[in-house]
């Protein structure tokens, strides 16, 4: 009678269920610690109850896309990518939220489509690049550079540039993994490189002092060239908002935390690293600790959580963090590397493609390794749709894990002469519906 | 090819955690403690305490200034400042009306639109309102209100971000009193961001008496808001720093308030403490002292309203004899320092009778007649000439064309031959064109000196000036100077406390003491004998007392009382006619001067009383009269020392 369940647990990789169940403790715990340092805060009232009920929202996701065979998803990978896109068109339409177009409000909750555009992205990509070599041309690789360019301009224009720029590392990740030539890779790197130092002249004859105070500190050269005043600095500082520009020079002056600066240079940087730091090995569980949270960080709870994490248990707690998603890694690549589907295999390094790089670029920003971007932790910071987002496209590793099959012949994308002597053998090639109709 | 990818995939994941986790080892390892210490630093927050301003009071403890509780009417800022220009500020704004209006939804039930209209037409009330209610003119408000925007804006600027402020209510129309506060607020409700905050205000509630005496307090200028700023960072002691100003402060500009800032502004305290409310430490505020000053404002009253009756500018001063206390000092005309700021325009640009000036101690006049007393002792002092000297007076000194007597233009014969008693009661000039060419120059504005007139006048208020007396080097005709200055006409000028204080030192048996107008400043008291000789001093006097008392003396006619016997000594100076300042070219600029517009003399009557034992001294003091210093003073002086013995200063 419970034969089905029996396969159905056969595949799974078991040390990312525990790692992304840790992870949910933690980001329960962590919002907890956010809402209690700032009781009066009517924006943090209750949000321990609702990351506890994303949390359950995010396991019902999960179960539902380890439940439903990925190939079945897979066959309608384009159709989710092409609602997504429609929903990102839509959103552009709908009334800003917090000055920007992010959020489609439902009454009870606000539904984020570019956060799940990470997903249907990576589906989109992964049943797109599944059976073919001609990325391994330079301009095959034309459309899966188109497939990620519309959603990330749709995406761009919201505005949300920790989204847009999420894509493209996993691009590259993906096309790495399903074996396009570097050299071409690293052509397009650096077309993208010189595209984006390109010095531009700008003229700013005339201009308020106001205007050129903010665009010189970065720019490469600034003086008069026949009696007009010149800017020349990168293409695009020309149309960086300031706050994007200031954030840029805090990272690059990496001020020293313990030197007062002034609010809109390094202010935020330099208060998570305070704060990080001033947890040390084991945290300072006090009260008082509680209070600089809310008084000196932003958005404490969603993209400075990390900070937080550190505050409350220090250094056993941020390296715990680190290695949960260092297993869950270890196991995504192990469940990349048995399966035997190509699409399941992009699927996969999809995935971790993504995470790796939200965990990095969050984990950098917090500690000062990259300028700061409104970017999540996955998994932990509060908000639903990350939450879910991220427990469905573990879910679909998950998926992938348990239906690996028993490798007979060569692996796909192996393209070298060398064969693989490696065969794992797992159990029965199992599919939950097939398997019922029979 | 693909599991290699893989191994480089797990490569890549090790070597960023690794570094991620060496930067957290960094972060919260190695510098941890500094972290922490920063953090707790961060957590400690300091407030200041408030301070008070002490009171001014009397010599009978009556009060004359203090902070008096009252309200202030406060607008937000949102709705001082507008939407403003950037693009952030507008969306700030566009919040705050935001949130207002979703209030309004609330609280009346009714739709959106409606809402925004009900907003949009209290947004205008409030203006219109807060003219209406507080009494305010609408350009005081705006001008309040722009400079609110204005601080706001600088400190924004400096630290270099969203402050406070710039959430918060600012004071538009200070100094409300209960009444209309309770008006006001009973119509918060038709305005938007409107409130009413206690406060307090410097309040003075004897209005216009001894207004040059006590003055007023003034914001600092902008030099000294950044200077405070500078030194509220500097590394100075917490204790100099509290005891010092801040930006916003008001701090004495004039009078007593400026004399007495650094007792009467006490210092405010500090209170270090966590967020979680524990206090650390905290230094007490100290409260500002009260300064009690020797003035008797009662008395000063009584005698500025003679003045005030007889339509008369000038000033009294009188002096208690004994110790030197000023229990009065009147300058007419007066304003009222509750207004003051209001009125400033009409005060500041009244050049005839120059309200703002204080004639007892800040503006000089030619001392006339009254300085011969002082000329007589010197004389006799210097044994430049004897008690029983006579010079011969026919109205004029050697020949008729220079150095007449008084009586020469009244067509009167001279004064015949007169020693010193004789002399100083006729008021004769000729008897002391000698005395002072018998002195000589030098001599005379040495002794003169002695007499305090070269200095301040020494109440130590801000205003003072010195006395003018001429350079013996630098006279042309020393000659005819030290006969001009024995007369106390010439270069010399003085202000009435200076004649004022000379004739108490003559009644003080010749000790010198200058006046003493804060009891706190006793120890700044100025001390000295004068040698002179009680011979000498008896024969002034009594030359003083029949100046009054002898059917022969200049104020006989004036000054004499039954009752009281007064000694004293008429002037009558003649003086430069005051002249305006007139915008000849239409620039708006002042540049030439103009006609005159007070002619005539300067009449004085100083004197003491009584004869024997003298308690009190005083001067009176007309300026640009018709008619001389007998006839216009006398009376007033007799009215003073009327004045002063009812209210019991002569019988102690």
């Amino acid at each position: 009678m419970f034969g089905w369940l029996k396969t159905y647990f056969r595949g799974i990789s078991w040390p990312v269920i525990v790692a992304m169940g840790a992870l949910m403790v933690i980001s329960v715990l962590s919002v907890r610690v956010a809402e209690q340092a700032d009781p009066s805060n009517p924006l943090l009232r209750g949000s321990t109850a609702r990351q506890v009920v994303y949390v359950s929202v995010g396991v019902v996701g999960f179960i539902i896309a380890t439940i439903i065979p990925y190939h079945r998803i897979g066959r309608n990978a384009y159709f989710f990518f092409a609602l997504n896109l429609a929903l990102l068109v839509l959103v552009l339409f709908l009334p800003a939220i917090r000055n920007s177009h992010r959020w489609i409000n439902l009454k009870f909750f606000k539904v984020q489509p570019s956060e799940l555009a990470k997903l249907t992205y990576i589906l989109a990509l992964a049943w797109y690049l599944r059976y073919r070599d001609n990325y391994r041309r330079f301009f095959g690789l034309l459309t899966p550079f188109i497939l990620t360019l519309v959603p990330a301009a749709l995406i761009l224009v919201e505005p949300d540039l920790g989204t847009t720029l999420l894509l493209f590392p996993t691009l590259f990740f993906m096309l790495f993994m399903a074996g396009a030539k570097i050299r071409h890779l690293l052509i397009v790197v650096a077309v993208a490189l010189v595209v984006i130092f390109f010095p531009v002249p700008r003229n700013v004859t005339g201009e308020s002092p106001s205007v050129i105070a903010e665009r010189k500190p970065l720019a490469y050269w600034h003086g008069e060239i026949g009696g007009r005043e010149y800017i020349i600095s990168a293409a695009p500082l020309a149309i960086m908002k300031h706050h994007q520009i200031s954030r840029i020079e805090g990272w690059l002056m990496q001020p020293d935390p313990l030197v007062k600066v002034s609010r809109d240079k390094g202010f935020q940087l330099q208060n998570s690293i305070i704060i990080l730091g001033s947890g040390g090995m084991r945290g300072q569980n006090v009260l008082e600790q509680k209070n600089l949270y809310f008084r000196m960080l932003p958005d404490e709870h969603t993209d400075f959580i990390y900070a937080i994490i550190g505050g409350e248990w220090g250094f056993l707690g941020c390296a715990g963090v680190m290695l949960i998603y260092m297993a869950i890694f270890f196991c995504g690549t192990e469940i990349a590397g048995t399966t035997d589907d190509p699409f399941g295999r992009l699927l996969v390094v999809g995935v971790l493609g993504l995470l790796l790089a939200q965990v990095l670029i969050n984990v950098g920003m917090t500690m000062g390794l990259a300028p700061i971007t409104g970017m999540t932790l996955p998994m932990i910071s509060f908000g639903g749709s990350s939450m879910l987002v991220n427990c469905v496209a573990l879910g679909l590793l998950i998926n992938v894990a348990q239906r690996r099959p028993v490798l007979l012949g060569p692996k796909p994308f192996e393209y070298g002469n060398r064969v693989s002597g490696e065969s794992i053998t797992y159990g029965p090639l199992f599919e939950w519906g097939r398997g019922r109709k029979g | 090819m693909y599991e290699r990818r893989l191994k480089v995939f797990l490569i890549v994941v090790v070597v960023s955690i690794s570094v991620i986790v060496g930067r957290l080892a960094h972060l919260q390892l190695i510098q941890g403690e500094q972290y922490r210490r920063r953090a707790g630093e961060l957590l400690i927050y300091g407030n200041l305490l408030p301070t008070v301003r002490g009171k001014i009071l009397d010599r009978r403890g009556r009060v004359l200034a203090y902070d008096r509780p009252c309200f202030d009417f406060c607008l937000d800022y949102r709705m001082l400042k507008g939407p403003g220009s950037t693009v952030d500020e507008r969306k700030a704004y566009d919040r705050w009306v935001r949130g207002r209006v979703r209030e309004i939804r609330n609280s009346e039930k009714v739709s959106a639109e409606r809402a925004e209209e009900i907003f949009e037409r209290r947004c205008e009330r409030t203006w219109e309102l807060s003219v209406e209610l507080t009494g305010a003119t609408r350009n005081e408000i705006f001008r309040t209100a722009e400079n609110a925007v204005r601080r706001v804006e600088t400190i924004r600027r400096g630290v270099g971000g969203p402050i406070r402020e710039e959430n918060l209510s600012h004071a538009v129309v200070p100094g409300l009193d209960e009444a209309t506060a309770v008006k006001v607020r009973a119509r918060l409700g038709e305005m938007v961001g409107a409130s009413v905050r206690p406060s307090h205000r410097r309040w003075y509630p004897r209005g216009h008496d001894a207004c040059h005496v006590i003055g007023l307090l003034r914001p600092l200028t902008g030099r000294e808001g950044r200077q405070a700023r500078t030194t509220w960072k500097s590394d100075v002691s917490i204790e100099s720093k509290l005891s010092g100003n801040l930006p916003g402060d008001r701090v004495g500009s004039v009078g007593i308030e400026r004399l007495c800032e650094g007792l009467l502004r006490g210092s405010r305290g500090y209170r270090r403490g966590r967020r979680t409310g524990q206090v650390l430490d905290e230094i007490q505020a100290r409260f500002g002292s009260d300064v009690h000053l020797t003035i008797d404002i009662e008395l000063q009253k009584a005698l500025a309203d003679i003045l005030v009756r007889l339509g008369k500018l000038g000033a009294i001063v009188v002096l208690d004899v004994p110790t030197g206390e000023v229990l009065a000092m009147a300058s007419l005309p007066t304003y009222d320092l509750n207004t003051y700021r209001r009125e400033y325009d009409r005060l500041s640009r009244d050049q005839v009778r120059l309200p703002l000036w204080d004639r007892t101690v800040s503006v000089r006049y030619p001392p006339g007649s009254t300085v011969k007393p002082l000329a007589a002792l010197t004389g006799l002092s210097t044994g430049a000439i004897k008690p029983d000297t006579h010079f011969y007076c026919r109205g004029y000194l050697h020949n008729p064309s220079a150095f007449h007597c008084w009586t020469w233009w009244r067509n009167m014969p001279g004064h015949g031959s007169l020693e010193v008693v004789g002399a100083l009661e006729r008021s004769c000039n000729v008897f002391f064109y000698n005395v002072g060419e018998e002195i000589r120059l030098r001599r005379q504005v040495e002794w003169l000196g002695k007499f305090g007139f070269a200095d301040k006048p020494g109440t130590l208020l801000p205003g003072e000036r010195r006395g003018r007396l001429p350079d013996p080097q630098r006279v042309r005709n020393p000659v005819g100077e030290a006969r001009y200055l024995a007369i106390g006409q010439g270069e010399a000028e003085v202000t009435s406390m200076h004649v004022a204080n000379a004739m108490a030192t003559i009644a003080r048996d010749g000790q010198f003491r200058s006046p003493l107008l804060v009891r706190e400043l006793k120890n700044k008291q100025v001390v000295r004998p004068l040698p002179i000789t009680d011979e000498h001093l008896r024969l002034v006097r009594e030359g003083l007392y029949k100046v009054v008392n002898s059917p022969s003396g200049t104020a006989y006619k004036h000054a004499r009382d039954s009752e009281i016997k007064i000694c004293g000594k008429t002037g009558t100076a003649e003086t430069h006619p005051r002249r305006i300042r007139v915008d000849t070219d239409g620039d708006g600029r002042l540049d030439r001067w103009g006609p005159a517009v007070c002619t005539g003399d300067t009449a004085w009557f100083a004197g003491f009383a009584p004869y024997r034992n003298p308690r009190i001294a005083f001067v009176v003091m007309v300026e640009y009269s018709e008619t001389g210093g007998g006839p216009t003073c006398g009376p007033i002086g007799r009215e003073v020392v009327k004045i002063c013995r009812a209210m019991g200063y002569m019988n102690e």
